[in-house]
This record gives structure tokens, sequence and C-alpha cells, in this order.
């Protein structure tokens, strides 16, 4: 007859038949892991090349271009130069540690900044060291003056992103996923880009603005992070295109999947 | 046992179980990690660290969630049973890893608390597509947290037992909310058709298991009839000796014991955590229950001392070799004369 088996768990020895059972089981539940591990790890998307990068500091040295939003050209010569785009710490724009700093106005002055870059596909972001009484001198009054030529009106379809984790902080940096930390990141000051991708794989991407090139962070919020059509007009201003619009009138959300990358 | 929940019950058994959860643990944690760096360099830590450790806290989820309808089916299951709760509290962990990552990487730093931020950053609360998948992985976790938190057997005891099961009942409820914050969020971008499929496969060999043990035990919960009060169970030699026969008098479970030529009924609940005690065997005397082991002495309804749990016990009757239960429980640990036969 066969032995009445019985596992009693605060017993020391059990019998044979137990262990094998539980040695049989061990290994099933093992190869499960390594099955699904290697499924899962396999089958995410690929992550961008964009980079933050984390721990480096170093000092930029450009002219400040307060508006629409704070941004620090960098001339090489008369004609060529870089524009690039300054943030906060954290989930903020640089209004923030600008602000702190002086009370006047330090548009158009010349700085040395201390900061993290931030950069992907063209675009330089840079994130201002948060030890502000450190990390910005301010130098002599250089003139510069930026042109900015009208495109015209035009309607687009893409995505709102917040372009300090889009471009380096965070992957995914768009889309459901990252949806409520871009929503963050725009309420706290991060300048809102329309992403827009074109048939031929490459991308555009425009800093949004009100009609009076003013910044539109809160308007935009309910629109981050999903498909959405936008009817305005375009101008270049430096290294980046500015979208000119009525949030309120003329952001319409899209029934569609974001596809971004 | 009642005083064993001062000094949890640290022995061999436990500890290869706590070792080979730990091995398994590291070794998806490891294997998804490496793979990921391998082929994918470009990910963030933090990506990582939220993705390894969500993934890993939805399969062990699946695992607990199946040994509770495995053991009914086969009891060598059982061995799983037993230490259970460091299964479920190591899931917490695992979960709350992931949790925490995912709240500071998208929610803090910010220009408003973290948690506010997580009920109102995304108010598509309307919207199936844009739902705040978030959200419902956020009240699944505070569910887990109740749940570890009160594993302890000190709840057991303090907490009514009814209260304590309900709570962990609502690890379904938990289930549930994981299952919809997953689908709702990570799918709806990140399409990868295996993330999908394997959870599909896993929610249906999940249910398809309930099923089965809930078919299995309706068979025995067919209330029997009454006959003046007394039901007839089976006969005497359906019962293995120093094993129980089950019936379900009046919606409650009772266990008729076969040993040494005797007869004895006690309910089939246990009083530590509700485990089928007519799943559990006569050692030593005692109602051994299958789940950890505590005892009762069958004719007594009580734990041997110096333990105190106490179960009501049942009068019954013999006609020929036909074992007949009386439906009135009598009092807690109230002794009944066993019965001869043979
Ligand atoms: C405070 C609570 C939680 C928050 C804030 C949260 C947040 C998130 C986020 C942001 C993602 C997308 C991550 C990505 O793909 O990059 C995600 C995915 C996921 N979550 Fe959660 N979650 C929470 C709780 C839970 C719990 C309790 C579980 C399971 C027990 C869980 C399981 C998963 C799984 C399996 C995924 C999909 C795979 C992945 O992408 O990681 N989450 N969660
Ligand atoms: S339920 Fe834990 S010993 Fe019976």
């Amino acid at each position: 007859m066969k032995k009445d088996e019985f596992y009693i768990g605060y017993r020391k020895s059990n019998s044979k038949s137990i262990n094998q059972f539980i040695k049989r089981v061990t290994l099933l539940l093992g190869v499960i892991v390594i099955f699904i591990a290697f499924l899962w790890a396999f089958s995410q998307p690929k992550a961008p090349e964009s980079k933050f990068e984390l721990g480096s500091v170093i000092e930029l040295q450009g002219t400040l271009m307060m508006a629409p939003y704070p941004m620090l050209r960098i001339n090489h010569n008369e004609q060529v130069g870089k524009d690039i785009l300054l943030l906060g710490f954290g989930k903020f724009g640089a209004n923030k540690p600008l602000g702190q700093l002086s009370e006047q106005s330090l548009d158009g002055k010349q700085l040395k900044i201390k900061g993290t870059l931030i950069y992907y596909d063209g675009k330089t972001l840079f994130q201002i060291d948060p030890d502000i009484a450190n990390s910005i001198k301010v130098l002599q009054h250089k003139g510069y003056k930026r042109i900015s030529e009208d495109m015209g009106s035009i309607t687009l379809e893409g995505e709102i992103i917040d372009p300090k984790c889009y471009f380096g902080v965070m992957k995914p940096g768009h889309g459901k996923i990252h949806r409520s930390c871009g929503v963050r990141c725009i309420a706290g000051g991060i300048p809102p880009v329309l992403l827009v991708s074109n048939s031929d794989g490459t991308q555009d991407y425009m800093l949004i603005v009100d009609e009076n090139n003013e910044p539109v962070n809160q308007q935009v919020l309910e629109f981050v992070g999903k498909p959405v059509q936008i009817k305005g007009s375009l101008a270049q201003l430096g290294d980046w295109l500015i979208l000119k619009t009525t949030p309120e009138k003329n952001i319409e959300t899209l029934n569609k999947k974001s596809k971004v990358y | 046992m009642s005083l064993s929940y001062k000094m949890i019950l640290w022995n061999k058994q436990k500890k290869v179980y706590d070792i080979i959860l730990f091995v398994l643990m590291m070794l998806y944690i490891v294997l998804f990690s490496s793979v990921t760096f391998v082929i994918n360099p470009n990910t963030t830590i933090e990506t990582l660290i939220i993705r390894a450790f969500g993934t890993l806290a939805i399969l062990m989820l699946h695992i607990i969630l199946a040994i509770g309808p495995l053991s009914r089916l086969n009891s060598k299951f059982l061995v799983l049973l037993y230490n259970r709760r460091h299964l479920g509290v190591s899931m917490f962990l695992a979960a709350f890893i992931h949790g925490a990552f995912s709240l500071i990487q998208f929610h803090s730093l910010g220009n408003t608390n973290v948690f506010y931020s997580l009920f109102t950053s995304n108010l598509d609360y309307f919207s199936l597509i844009d739902f705040p998948f978030q959200v419902l992985g956020f009240f699944a976790l505070m569910i887990l947290l109740v749940m570890a938190v009160t594993s302890h057997d000190f709840w057991l005891h303090n907490l009514s037992p009814k209260m304590w099961k309900t709570l962990h009942m609502m690890v379904y409820l938990a289930y549930a909310l994981v299952m919809l914050h997953v689908f709702l969020g990570a799918f709806q971008q990140e399409s990868s058709p295996f993330i999908q499929e394997v959870l599909l496969v896993g929610f249906i060999f999940i249910s398809a298991l309930h099923i089965a043990a809930a078919i299995k035990e309706k068979k025995r919960d067919i209330n029997s009839l009454s006959n003046d009060g007394w039901h007839y169970a089976c006969n005497v030699d359906q019962i293995p000796e120093k094993r129980a026969f089950v019936i379900s008098i009046k919606d409650e479970r009772v266990a008729i014991f076969k040993y040494d030529g005797k007869l004895s009924t006690i309910s089939n609940v246990c009083k530590h955590q509700n485990g089928p005690l007519g799943e559990g065997k006569i050692v030593d005397g005692c109602v051994t229950c299958p789940w950890h082991g505590y005892q009762y002495l069958p004719a007594e309804g009580k734990a041997p001392a110096p333990f105190t749990e106490t179960l009501p016990t049942y009068n019954l009757k013999l006609e020929g070799v036909k074992i007949f239960v009386h439906e009135h429980p009598n009092a807690e640990g109230e002794y009944v004369e066993p019965l001869k036969w043979g």
C-alpha cells in the first residue's frame, strides 16, 4: 500500500517524495523565471540615444535670451552659434533659478553658467546647477540680437512633450507612461514643445507660445502626452522653431495612437 | 499554538523556503537587467529598476494566487502554502520598490506634493485610453501594504478571524487593480505583444485553477439531507485511517476523523487561518492542520496544552456502517465520547 504522506512544515525531516516534489517545483519555477525574464526584457522597445550627463557639471558662457523661454546663445563666430534651452533643477524651468539670482532682468547679459548638458537629435539643453549663488556669474552686457523669421500659418499634428525628459532625462520621455511627469515638468515652467514626426523618419521640435509670444505652460497641460492637432503660425528663432497659437481655441486632441521615436 | 506568534517558528523548512524564494527573485532581477543592458544599452537605470521590479511583482502575484487552488486540487502543493506569507511580503517589497521609484521618477522634485501630483497630473478619469493608470497601481500597493503588515500572527489574534479573512480576500481586488494598471498603462504605449499575452495566459490560468478548485469543493458542499437533524455522511470504510471525511451541514463544513477504531467530528475550519482541517491528518493523536500544523484533540475539539484554541464538536451515530452527524454543533471544546466501530 502507498504510504499516507502528510507534510508538516515545522517538522525537521521530510519524506523522500516530498523532498523530490520540492525539487521539481523549484526547477519548474526556475524555468518560468528564466523564460519570463528573457521574454519581457527582450520585448521592451528600444530606448533612444538621448543623453543626460548626470554627475558632470560644466561651465558655459553665452548671452541670456529670456523671451519667450530662457536660452543661452553661444556664438562661435558672427554667423554660427547655438541656442541652448535653459532648465531649472528637477521639474522646474529656468525662470525660477534666474529669478532667484537677481531682481532685475538679466535679459541680454553675458553669463557664465554651471550646469549639466542634455542633448539629442541636434538639440541642446542645459540644467542650471542648483547651487545658484555659485553657478551663475553675470558678465558685461553684450548686445546680441536674435532675428525672428516668420514662416506663415500652419496646421500640425504631433505630441506636446516636456523637452527636459524627452531630450535625455527619461526613457520613455513621451507618451502615456510619461504623461504625468510631463505635466509636472511643464507646470513647473519647463517650456512645452510640440514634437512632430515627419514621414521620412525625422522629427521637428517647436516651442509653443501664445499670440503675444508669452509662455503657455498652464494652458497646454491637459494636452500633454497625447496626439494633438495645433493650428498656429510658425517662426524660426535662432536654432528653434516657435509655434504661435491660442491654446484654448486651436489645440485639439486626436483620437489616435501616439507614435514617437 | 497560540503562544507561537510571539516567536516566529524559524526552522529548517522555512529557511529552505526563504532561500529558494530569494534565489529565484535575484535570478529574475539579474537576468532581466543583464538582458536589458545588452540589447537595450540606452535604458536608464531608473526605468530598468521600475520595470524589473514591477514585472517581478506581477509574476509573484500570479504564483501566490495559484498556490491556494493548487493545494486544494493536489495536497502536495501544501508545501508551498506553508510559508506563503513570506512569499506575500516579498512580493509586496518588489511592488513597493517599483511604486516608490515610479513616484520619485514621475512626481518628485516638482511644483506640488508627490501624492497630490499622482492623483492630479492626469485628470482623464473618464477616459479609457488616457486613464491615470498609476492611481490604480497605488491603490493596489496600499492593499498589499495592509496585507503585508497584518500577515503576522499577532494580527490574527487581535483581529476577528472574519475581519482577517476579508482583509486577505482583498488580494483579488489588488490583482484586478494591478491587471488594469498594466493594461491601461504600459501596454497602451509599449505595445509589446509578449507582456500582454503572458499576462492574459496568466489570468486564464489563475481563473481556471480557481474554477476547478471550486467545482471540487462544490461537490462536497451540497448540503446533506437531514432526518430529525441527523445527516448521513458516509460509510465507515470510506474514510482512510487517520484521515477525515468532510460534509457540509447547513453551510458549515464538518470533518469526521477515523483513528484507532474510533470516530470523532469537529468543525473543518482551523482557528489559525481557516485552514481545511479535514484535509489534515491525525498525528500523535491530534488532528493536524495541513496548512501550518496547528493541532487539536479530536474528541475534545481542543488544542493540546499549553495551547488554547477550541473548535465546536459534533455528535455522531452509527447505523450499521453508515455514519450520521447531528446538525447541532456542541460548544467549542465540548468533549464528545468517540464512537467505536467494528
Ligand atoms: C504607487 C504605486 C505604483 C505606481 C506609481 C506605478 C507606476 C507605474 C508606471 C509609471 C509604469 C510604467 C513604467 C514603464 O514602463 O516605464 C508601471 C508599469 C507597471 N506596473 Fe506599476 N505602479 C505602481 C504599483 C504597481 C503594483 C503594486 C504592481 C504589481 C504588483 C505594478 C506592476 C506594474 C507592471 C507589471 C507594469 C508593466 C511593466 C513595466 O513597465 O514596469 N505596479 N507602473
Ligand atoms: S490554518 Fe494555519 S494551521 Fe491551520
